[in-house]
């Protein structure tokens, strides 16, 4: 019914206090995920909205039993946050925050191979699954319906376009995960796609792209040898010069690599459809579920 | 809003402005405020198409109404883009 978050999930939030933390954590209870716990460092002992706070991740997992995090803490700090949930074995790690140096992140990945611990993010909206009323991030929560639809995306806002036409066509979502704009980054189209390819209550797949990078083709190959659910693909960025970053760190074309027709020739060639505008990534996914 | 209404209408080329929010973290009536306060406060000499949706978009879309400017308001994204481009070669060249 989900991937990577479910009714088990126990959540912790990290830079719970700050304020953007407090109003997303509390937007996130109010969906219906269960916060069971806080982490700022110095404030241990208190408690944010009714959800004690402690002085570091290993003493939340080992009191209140959390198994999934969330975290807003200030980029110079993130990468910190991320190795301490790691090495408090939590199990999934979404990660919020924008800016996060690019070698502070090379740092963190390489920590992180070969552990089992899973990171989504940074610079991303975080995940979400409606059939399990699990909301880990700053996605409106109102726009989505709980269905058969997957959702990976590298934007935020291209992933509330795509969710709210889906929704206004009466097409739920079984998860929603948004993977981060940034040029280092922990799950990637590839992984997610595994993970919905195996997931039997997703039947199609909406995958988000935009310029710089190869995720894309790497997704498009991916996706040609294994998946055999209908894949709707959008690629942001077919008018972008090159050489310029559009919005975020890890939409670059850089020395002719990267751009939105390349990837989007990729896709097509493993039989994927590309929806021409953003306006039309619902009527498209429609359209390849009906011919289910 | 006011900035990037200064920075967008000090390029004479510009032919109309297509704003569109998907309030995720932003609420909409706080992006439809800032809108209206930049067109009383600059005056806008060229169209202005808005879509907006998400949070609070009723709230938004009754401000921009009640403001008696003379917005063109957009369903969804396609409808938005549509609208700008005709609004846009409708207005002849700035000389």
């Amino acid at each position: 019914m989900s991937i990577l978050v479910n009714e088990n999930t126990r959540l912790l939030v990290q830079g719970i206090t700050g304020r953007e933390g407090g109003f997303h954590t509390r937007q996130c209870v109010a969906y219906g995920t269960r916060v069971v716990a806080g982490v700022t460092p110095g404030k241990g002992g208190t408690e944010a909205d009714g959800v004690p706070v402690f002085n570091t991740v290993e003493e939340a997992v080992r009191k209140t039993g959390a198994n999934t995090s969330m975290i807003f803490v200030p980029p110079p700090f993130a990468a910190d946050a991320i190795l301490e949930a790691a090495d408090a074995r939590v199990a999934v790690v979404i990660c919020i925050t924008e800016g996060i140096p690019a070698l502070d992140m090379v740092r963190v990945k390489n920590f992180l191979d070969g552990k089992p611990t899973r990171l989504i993010g940074p610079n991303c909206p975080g995940i979400i699954s409606p059939p399990a009323k699990c909301k880990i991030g700053i996605m409106p929560g109102a726009i989505h319906k709980a269905g058969h639809v997957g959702v990976i995306s590298r934007s935020g806002t291209l992933t509330y376009e795509a969710v709210g036409q889906l929704t206004a066509l009466g097409i739920g979502q079984s998860t929603c995960i948004g993977i981060g704009g940034d040029p280092v980054i922990g799950t990637n189209f590839t992984d997610a796609l595994r993970l919905f390819h195996e997931d039997p209550e997703t039947h199609g797949i909406v995958m988000i792209g935009e310029i710089g990078g190869t995720a894309e083709e790497e997704a498009a190959a991916y996706i040609g040898q294994n998946v055999k659910k209908p894949v709707v693909a959008f690629v942001a960025g077919r008018t972008a010069p090159p050489g310029r970053r559009m919005g975020h760190a890890g939409a670059i074309i850089s020395g002719g690599k990267g751009t939105a027709a390349d990837k989007i020739a990729a896709l097509e060639q493993a039989g994927i459809v590309v929806a021409p505008s953003p306006a039309d990534i619902g009527p498209c996914m429609a359209k390849q579920l009906a011919e289910l | 809003m006011r900035n990037a209404f200064e920075i967008l209408l000090a390029d004479t080329n510009v032919r109309a402005v297509l704003i569109n929010i998907f309030g995720g973290i932003m609420r909409c009536d706080i992006v439809a405020g800032g809108v209206v306060a930049a067109a009383r406060t600059l005056g806008f000499q060229v169209p202005v198409v808005v879509r907006l949706e998400g949070t609070n978009v009723e709230m938004g879309r009754k401000i921009l109404e009640e403001s008696g400017l003379n917005f063109t308001v957009a369903r969804d994204m396609k409808d938005a883009a549509e609208k700008v481009v005709r609004l846009a070669k409708s207005k002849s060249k700035p000389g």
